[in-house]
Protein backbone atom coordinates (compact mmCIF):
# COMPACT_ATOMS: atom_id res chain seq x y z
CA UNK A 1 0.00 0.00 0.00
CA UNK A 2 1.15 3.66 -1.03
CA UNK A 3 1.71 5.83 1.80
CA UNK A 4 2.47 9.45 1.96
CA UNK A 5 5.96 10.72 2.94
CA UNK A 6 6.95 12.61 5.78
CA UNK A 7 8.51 15.93 5.39
CA UNK A 8 11.53 16.18 7.17
CA UNK A 9 12.65 20.00 6.66
CA UNK A 10 11.56 22.69 4.39
CA UNK A 11 13.74 25.08 2.62
CA UNK A 12 13.37 28.00 0.66
CA UNK A 13 15.64 27.79 -2.37
CA UNK A 14 14.02 30.68 -3.99
CA UNK A 15 11.35 33.32 -3.05
CA UNK A 16 11.05 36.83 -5.12
CA UNK A 17 7.62 38.43 -5.69
CA UNK A 18 6.70 35.49 -8.55
CA UNK A 19 8.27 32.80 -8.07
CA UNK A 20 8.65 30.36 -4.65
CA UNK A 21 10.48 27.49 -4.66
CA UNK A 22 10.44 25.12 -1.72
CA UNK A 23 12.99 22.50 -1.01
CA UNK A 24 11.90 19.58 1.06
CA UNK A 25 14.45 16.74 2.77
CA UNK A 26 11.57 13.66 2.44
CA UNK A 27 11.16 9.92 4.21
CA UNK A 28 9.77 7.60 2.31
CA UNK A 29 7.71 4.39 4.75
CA UNK A 30 10.47 2.45 4.04
CA UNK A 31 13.07 4.81 5.60
CA UNK A 32 14.53 6.40 2.44
CA UNK A 33 15.41 10.04 2.59
CA UNK A 34 15.12 11.72 -0.74
CA UNK A 35 16.75 15.18 -0.59
CA UNK A 36 16.40 17.03 -2.23
CA UNK A 37 12.69 17.03 -4.05
CA UNK A 38 11.38 20.67 -5.45
CA UNK A 39 8.26 21.99 -5.12
CA UNK A 40 7.01 25.07 -7.06
CA UNK A 41 4.50 26.95 -4.73
CA UNK A 42 1.71 29.01 -7.10
CA UNK A 43 -1.57 30.58 -6.31
CA UNK A 44 -4.63 28.68 -7.20
CA UNK A 45 -5.30 29.08 -11.04
CA UNK A 46 -8.64 29.42 -13.22
CA UNK A 47 -8.95 28.90 -16.68
CA UNK A 48 -12.41 29.99 -18.77
CA UNK A 49 -13.90 28.70 -22.09
CA UNK A 50 -16.21 31.86 -22.56
CA UNK A 51 -18.79 31.19 -25.44
CA UNK A 52 -20.97 33.69 -27.34
CA UNK A 53 -24.50 33.08 -28.04
CA UNK A 54 -23.85 32.08 -31.38
CA UNK A 55 -21.60 29.53 -30.10
CA UNK A 56 -17.95 30.60 -30.79
CA UNK A 57 -15.37 30.77 -28.15
CA UNK A 58 -13.71 34.12 -27.06
CA UNK A 59 -10.51 32.95 -27.09
CA UNK A 60 -6.84 34.97 -26.54
CA UNK A 61 -3.86 35.05 -28.65
CA UNK A 62 -0.64 36.37 -26.68
CA UNK A 63 3.01 35.62 -26.48
CA UNK A 64 4.01 33.10 -23.54
CA UNK A 65 7.37 33.61 -22.67
CA UNK A 66 8.09 30.14 -21.32
CA UNK A 67 7.45 28.07 -24.72
CA UNK A 68 8.77 31.84 -26.36
CA UNK A 69 5.89 31.71 -28.88
CA UNK A 70 2.69 33.75 -29.62
CA UNK A 71 0.11 30.65 -28.66
CA UNK A 72 -4.25 30.80 -29.19
CA UNK A 73 -5.81 29.37 -26.72
CA UNK A 74 -8.47 29.85 -23.52
CA UNK A 75 -8.65 33.04 -21.03
CA UNK A 76 -6.85 31.96 -17.88
CA UNK A 77 -5.06 33.23 -15.09
CA UNK A 78 -4.36 33.43 -11.02
CA UNK A 79 -6.36 34.00 -8.50
CA UNK A 80 -6.03 36.87 -6.29
CA UNK A 81 -6.35 37.88 -2.44
CA UNK A 82 -8.77 39.99 -3.67
CA UNK A 83 -11.12 37.92 -5.44
CA UNK A 84 -13.80 36.04 -2.62
CA UNK A 85 -13.92 33.09 -4.82
CA UNK A 86 -12.94 30.97 -7.88
CA UNK A 87 -15.93 32.03 -9.79
CA UNK A 88 -15.30 36.04 -9.79
CA UNK A 89 -11.82 35.27 -10.65
CA UNK A 90 -12.71 33.85 -13.72
CA UNK A 91 -14.92 36.50 -14.47
CA UNK A 92 -12.29 38.89 -13.93
CA UNK A 93 -9.67 37.41 -16.08
CA UNK A 94 -12.81 37.17 -18.95
CA UNK A 95 -13.12 41.09 -18.72
CA UNK A 96 -9.46 41.69 -18.23
CA UNK A 97 -7.63 39.88 -20.97
CA UNK A 98 -10.50 40.03 -23.56
CA UNK A 99 -13.23 42.96 -22.33
CA UNK A 100 -16.12 40.43 -22.72
CA UNK A 101 -18.57 39.36 -20.09
CA UNK A 102 -20.80 36.21 -19.48
CA UNK A 103 -24.05 35.99 -17.91
CA UNK A 104 -24.18 32.65 -16.78
CA UNK A 105 -21.28 30.28 -15.35
CA UNK A 106 -21.17 27.13 -13.94
CA UNK A 107 -17.60 25.42 -12.82
CA UNK A 108 -16.92 21.69 -14.86
CA UNK A 109 -14.37 20.52 -13.50
CA UNK A 110 -11.11 21.14 -11.01
CA UNK A 111 -7.84 19.57 -10.96
CA UNK A 112 -4.38 20.04 -9.87
CA UNK A 113 -1.92 21.61 -12.50
CA UNK A 114 0.95 19.97 -12.04
CA UNK A 115 0.93 17.12 -9.13
CA UNK A 116 4.41 15.77 -9.07
CA UNK A 117 6.19 19.39 -8.51
CA UNK A 118 3.40 22.57 -8.24
CA UNK A 119 1.14 22.63 -5.39
CA UNK A 120 -1.69 24.10 -6.61
CA UNK A 121 -4.99 23.00 -8.25
CA UNK A 122 -6.89 24.74 -11.47
CA UNK A 123 -10.71 25.26 -11.53
CA UNK A 124 -12.32 25.21 -15.14
CA UNK A 125 -15.27 26.81 -16.07
CA UNK A 126 -17.27 27.26 -18.91
CA UNK A 127 -19.21 30.58 -19.59
CA UNK A 128 -22.18 31.42 -21.45
CA UNK A 129 -23.97 34.45 -23.24
CA UNK A 130 -20.75 36.56 -23.77
CA UNK A 131 -20.99 39.42 -24.88
CA UNK A 132 -17.92 43.09 -25.67
CA UNK A 133 -19.58 45.11 -22.59
CA UNK A 134 -17.00 45.27 -20.18
CA UNK A 135 -13.31 47.35 -20.73
CA UNK A 136 -9.98 45.23 -21.04
CA UNK A 137 -7.36 45.53 -18.46
CA UNK A 138 -3.78 43.94 -19.46
CA UNK A 139 -1.20 43.26 -16.82
CA UNK A 140 2.47 44.73 -17.51
CA UNK A 141 3.42 41.54 -18.39
CA UNK A 142 0.77 41.03 -21.05
CA UNK A 143 0.10 41.43 -24.56
CA UNK A 144 -3.18 40.00 -25.42
CA UNK A 145 -5.30 39.89 -28.21
CA UNK A 146 -9.24 38.45 -28.62
CA UNK A 147 -10.08 35.97 -31.26
CA UNK A 148 -13.98 34.79 -31.64
CA UNK A 149 -13.63 30.93 -32.77
CA UNK A 150 -16.85 28.85 -33.33
CA UNK A 151 -16.68 25.70 -30.83
CA UNK A 152 -16.67 23.01 -33.08
CA UNK A 153 -13.02 24.76 -34.79
CA UNK A 154 -11.57 24.96 -31.22
CA UNK A 155 -12.69 21.49 -30.24
CA UNK A 156 -10.45 20.37 -32.77
CA UNK A 157 -7.80 21.38 -31.29
CA UNK A 158 -5.73 21.25 -34.23
CA UNK A 159 -4.68 24.84 -34.97
CA UNK A 160 -1.59 26.11 -36.07
CA UNK A 161 1.11 26.58 -33.31
CA UNK A 162 1.34 25.93 -29.66
CA UNK A 163 -1.48 23.97 -27.64
CA UNK A 164 -1.64 24.40 -24.10
CA UNK A 165 -2.54 21.04 -21.45
CA UNK A 166 -5.23 23.02 -19.57
CA UNK A 167 -7.12 24.02 -22.23
CA UNK A 168 -6.84 20.65 -23.74
CA UNK A 169 -8.07 19.54 -20.22
CA UNK A 170 -11.24 22.23 -20.54
CA UNK A 171 -12.17 20.69 -23.52
CA UNK A 172 -12.45 17.18 -21.74
CA UNK A 173 -14.41 18.88 -19.00
CA UNK A 174 -16.66 20.61 -21.11
CA UNK A 175 -17.25 17.38 -23.88
CA UNK A 176 -18.06 15.47 -20.46
CA UNK A 177 -20.40 18.18 -19.56
CA UNK A 178 -22.03 18.66 -22.85
CA UNK A 179 -22.62 14.78 -23.23
CA UNK A 180 -24.60 14.90 -19.58
CA UNK A 181 -26.27 18.10 -21.15
CA UNK A 182 -26.75 18.02 -24.78
CA UNK A 183 -29.39 20.95 -25.10
CA UNK A 184 -26.11 22.92 -23.49
CA UNK A 185 -24.05 22.46 -26.87
CA UNK A 186 -23.71 24.74 -29.42
CA UNK A 187 -25.57 24.39 -32.36
CA UNK B 1 -1.06 41.39 -33.80
CA UNK B 2 1.40 40.28 -30.76
CA UNK B 3 4.46 39.27 -31.60
CA UNK B 4 7.63 37.91 -29.38
CA UNK B 5 9.22 39.17 -26.52
CA UNK B 6 12.91 39.85 -27.17
CA UNK B 7 15.40 39.10 -24.49
CA UNK B 8 17.31 41.52 -23.24
CA UNK B 9 19.21 39.67 -20.27
CA UNK B 10 18.85 36.18 -19.44
CA UNK B 11 20.45 34.85 -16.15
CA UNK B 12 20.35 31.34 -14.45
CA UNK B 13 19.26 32.22 -11.52
CA UNK B 14 18.71 28.77 -9.90
CA UNK B 15 20.05 24.95 -11.07
CA UNK B 16 20.41 21.87 -9.99
CA UNK B 17 20.09 18.34 -11.48
CA UNK B 18 16.21 18.50 -10.98
CA UNK B 19 15.28 22.01 -11.97
CA UNK B 20 16.25 25.08 -14.23
CA UNK B 21 15.12 28.52 -13.51
CA UNK B 22 15.95 31.02 -16.26
CA UNK B 23 15.06 35.02 -15.44
CA UNK B 24 14.82 36.93 -18.26
CA UNK B 25 14.56 40.92 -18.81
CA UNK B 26 12.41 41.22 -21.68
CA UNK B 27 11.21 43.91 -23.86
CA UNK B 28 7.74 43.77 -26.03
CA UNK B 29 7.33 45.13 -29.69
CA UNK B 30 5.68 48.54 -28.59
CA UNK B 31 8.95 49.00 -26.44
CA UNK B 32 7.55 48.23 -22.65
CA UNK B 33 10.05 46.58 -20.52
CA UNK B 34 9.12 43.49 -18.74
CA UNK B 35 11.95 43.30 -15.80
CA UNK B 36 11.85 40.18 -14.45
CA UNK B 37 10.38 36.97 -15.87
CA UNK B 38 10.70 33.85 -14.82
CA UNK B 39 11.53 30.24 -17.07
CA UNK B 40 11.32 27.12 -15.19
CA UNK B 41 13.59 24.73 -17.60
CA UNK B 42 12.27 21.58 -17.81
CA UNK B 43 13.32 18.13 -20.40
CA UNK B 44 10.03 17.29 -22.33
CA UNK B 45 7.72 14.89 -20.57
CA UNK B 46 5.83 11.60 -22.14
CA UNK B 47 2.34 10.84 -21.20
CA UNK B 48 1.21 7.05 -21.95
CA UNK B 49 -2.36 5.96 -21.99
CA UNK B 50 -1.84 2.09 -21.99
CA UNK B 51 -4.89 -0.24 -23.22
CA UNK B 52 -4.88 -3.90 -22.93
CA UNK B 53 -7.12 -6.27 -25.17
CA UNK B 54 -9.47 -6.86 -22.76
CA UNK B 55 -10.56 -2.98 -22.48
CA UNK B 56 -8.64 -1.66 -19.59
CA UNK B 57 -6.16 0.97 -19.11
CA UNK B 58 -3.00 0.37 -17.16
CA UNK B 59 -2.88 2.77 -14.66
CA UNK B 60 -0.38 3.63 -11.54
CA UNK B 61 -1.06 4.97 -7.75
CA UNK B 62 1.81 6.98 -6.60
CA UNK B 63 2.51 9.22 -3.91
CA UNK B 64 2.48 12.88 -5.44
CA UNK B 65 4.03 14.80 -3.09
CA UNK B 66 3.61 18.71 -4.20
CA UNK B 67 -0.22 17.77 -4.08
CA UNK B 68 0.57 15.84 -0.28
CA UNK B 69 -1.49 12.80 -1.72
CA UNK B 70 -1.53 9.35 -3.13
CA UNK B 71 -3.39 9.46 -6.52
CA UNK B 72 -4.13 7.05 -9.32
CA UNK B 73 -2.87 8.52 -12.90
CA UNK B 74 -1.15 7.42 -16.49
CA UNK B 75 2.37 6.66 -16.34
CA UNK B 76 4.56 8.34 -17.75
CA UNK B 77 8.13 10.79 -17.00
CA UNK B 78 10.61 12.70 -18.04
CA UNK B 79 12.93 12.32 -21.17
CA UNK B 80 16.76 12.82 -20.55
CA UNK B 81 18.29 15.46 -21.46
CA UNK B 82 19.33 15.40 -25.45
CA UNK B 83 16.37 12.43 -25.86
CA UNK B 84 13.99 13.04 -28.39
CA UNK B 85 12.61 9.41 -29.60
CA UNK B 86 9.51 9.92 -27.20
CA UNK B 87 8.26 6.42 -28.34
CA UNK B 88 11.14 4.83 -26.81
CA UNK B 89 10.46 7.19 -23.64
CA UNK B 90 7.67 6.00 -23.34
CA UNK B 91 8.36 2.37 -23.39
CA UNK B 92 10.79 2.65 -21.26
CA UNK B 93 8.73 4.47 -18.55
CA UNK B 94 5.95 2.26 -19.00
CA UNK B 95 8.18 -0.86 -18.31
CA UNK B 96 9.35 1.31 -15.58
CA UNK B 97 6.34 2.00 -13.92
CA UNK B 98 4.20 -0.74 -14.91
CA UNK B 99 6.70 -3.79 -15.95
CA UNK B 100 4.17 -3.94 -18.68
CA UNK B 101 4.74 -3.77 -22.55
CA UNK B 102 2.85 -2.42 -25.93
CA UNK B 103 2.77 -3.95 -29.30
CA UNK B 104 2.20 -0.82 -30.41
CA UNK B 105 2.82 2.93 -29.73
CA UNK B 106 0.51 5.51 -31.25
CA UNK B 107 0.96 9.83 -31.03
CA UNK B 108 -2.39 11.27 -30.26
CA UNK B 109 -0.93 15.05 -28.87
CA UNK B 110 1.57 17.16 -27.56
CA UNK B 111 1.09 20.35 -25.77
CA UNK B 112 2.91 22.28 -23.36
CA UNK B 113 2.30 21.99 -19.76
CA UNK B 114 2.41 25.94 -19.18
CA UNK B 115 3.93 27.66 -22.15
CA UNK B 116 3.24 30.73 -19.97
CA UNK B 117 5.90 29.99 -17.33
CA UNK B 118 7.75 26.37 -18.76
CA UNK B 119 10.18 25.82 -21.57
CA UNK B 120 9.35 21.81 -22.46
CA UNK B 121 6.51 20.28 -24.63
CA UNK B 122 4.36 17.21 -23.60
CA UNK B 123 4.03 14.31 -25.32
CA UNK B 124 0.83 11.92 -25.24
CA UNK B 125 1.36 8.38 -26.29
CA UNK B 126 -1.62 5.39 -26.75
CA UNK B 127 0.22 2.69 -25.61
CA UNK B 128 -2.06 -0.73 -27.70
CA UNK B 129 -2.01 -4.46 -26.35
CA UNK B 130 -0.17 -4.24 -23.28
CA UNK B 131 0.58 -6.99 -21.29
CA UNK B 132 2.14 -7.10 -18.11
CA UNK B 133 5.77 -8.96 -18.76
CA UNK B 134 8.41 -7.86 -16.28
CA UNK B 135 8.80 -7.05 -12.76
CA UNK B 136 8.72 -3.08 -12.23
CA UNK B 137 12.32 -1.22 -12.18
CA UNK B 138 12.15 2.16 -10.04
CA UNK B 139 13.87 4.74 -9.65
CA UNK B 140 15.31 5.30 -5.85
CA UNK B 141 12.28 8.07 -5.47
CA UNK B 142 9.16 6.15 -7.27
CA UNK B 143 6.92 3.51 -5.22
CA UNK B 144 3.93 2.75 -7.22
CA UNK B 145 1.24 0.05 -7.50
CA UNK B 146 -0.13 -0.94 -10.59
CA UNK B 147 -3.82 -1.36 -11.21
CA UNK B 148 -5.95 -2.16 -14.18
CA UNK B 149 -9.13 -0.82 -14.74
CA UNK B 150 -11.93 -0.28 -17.28
CA UNK B 151 -11.37 2.23 -19.90
CA UNK B 152 -14.83 3.33 -19.56
CA UNK B 153 -14.43 4.12 -15.68
CA UNK B 154 -11.63 6.18 -15.97
CA UNK B 155 -13.07 8.09 -18.49
CA UNK B 156 -15.61 9.61 -15.83
CA UNK B 157 -12.29 11.09 -14.82
CA UNK B 158 -14.50 14.47 -13.24
CA UNK B 159 -15.88 11.71 -10.70
CA UNK B 160 -12.65 10.93 -9.01
CA UNK B 161 -11.86 13.18 -5.74
CA UNK B 162 -8.50 13.92 -6.98
CA UNK B 163 -7.96 14.96 -10.48
CA UNK B 164 -5.39 15.99 -12.80
CA UNK B 165 -5.30 18.13 -15.60
CA UNK B 166 -2.73 16.51 -17.59
CA UNK B 167 -4.42 13.22 -17.37
CA UNK B 168 -8.13 15.00 -18.13
CA UNK B 169 -5.66 16.31 -21.53
CA UNK B 170 -4.75 12.65 -21.79
CA UNK B 171 -8.40 11.72 -21.89
CA UNK B 172 -9.28 14.46 -24.60
CA UNK B 173 -6.66 13.34 -26.89
CA UNK B 174 -7.87 9.64 -26.70
CA UNK B 175 -11.44 10.26 -27.17
CA UNK B 176 -10.63 12.77 -29.86
CA UNK B 177 -8.74 9.76 -31.51
CA UNK B 178 -10.95 7.13 -30.73
CA UNK B 179 -13.72 9.36 -32.76
CA UNK B 180 -11.35 9.13 -35.74
CA UNK B 181 -10.60 5.12 -35.12
CA UNK B 182 -13.64 3.86 -33.47
CA UNK B 183 -12.01 0.47 -34.24
CA UNK B 184 -9.07 1.03 -31.60
CA UNK B 185 -11.70 1.94 -28.67
CA UNK B 186 -11.22 -0.06 -25.66
CA UNK B 187 -14.10 -2.10 -24.64
CA UNK B 188 -14.32 -4.93 -22.57
CA UNK B 189 -14.87 -8.57 -23.63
Amino acid sequence: MIKPWKKRAGTLTYRDPWLTVRSHRMERPDGTMVDPFHIIERTEWVCLCALTESGEVVAIREYRAGADQVTLGLVGGGVEDHDPDHTTAARRELEEETGYRVQDMIQIGRAYANWANQNNQISYFLGFSAVPTGQQKMDESEDIEPVLIPYSAFLAYDFEGPKQTHHAAALFYIERYFKAHPEKRPK
Amino acid sequence: MIKPWKILDSQQTFRDQYLGVRTDRCQREDGHIVPTYHVIQQTPWVTILPVTDDGNLVLVREYRHAAGKVMIGLPGGVSDPGETDWVQVAARELAEETGYQAREYRAIGTCYPNPATQDNELHFYLALGCTPGARQALDPNEEIEVLEMPYETFLAYEDLDVQHGLHATGLFYAERYFQKHPDLRPVAP
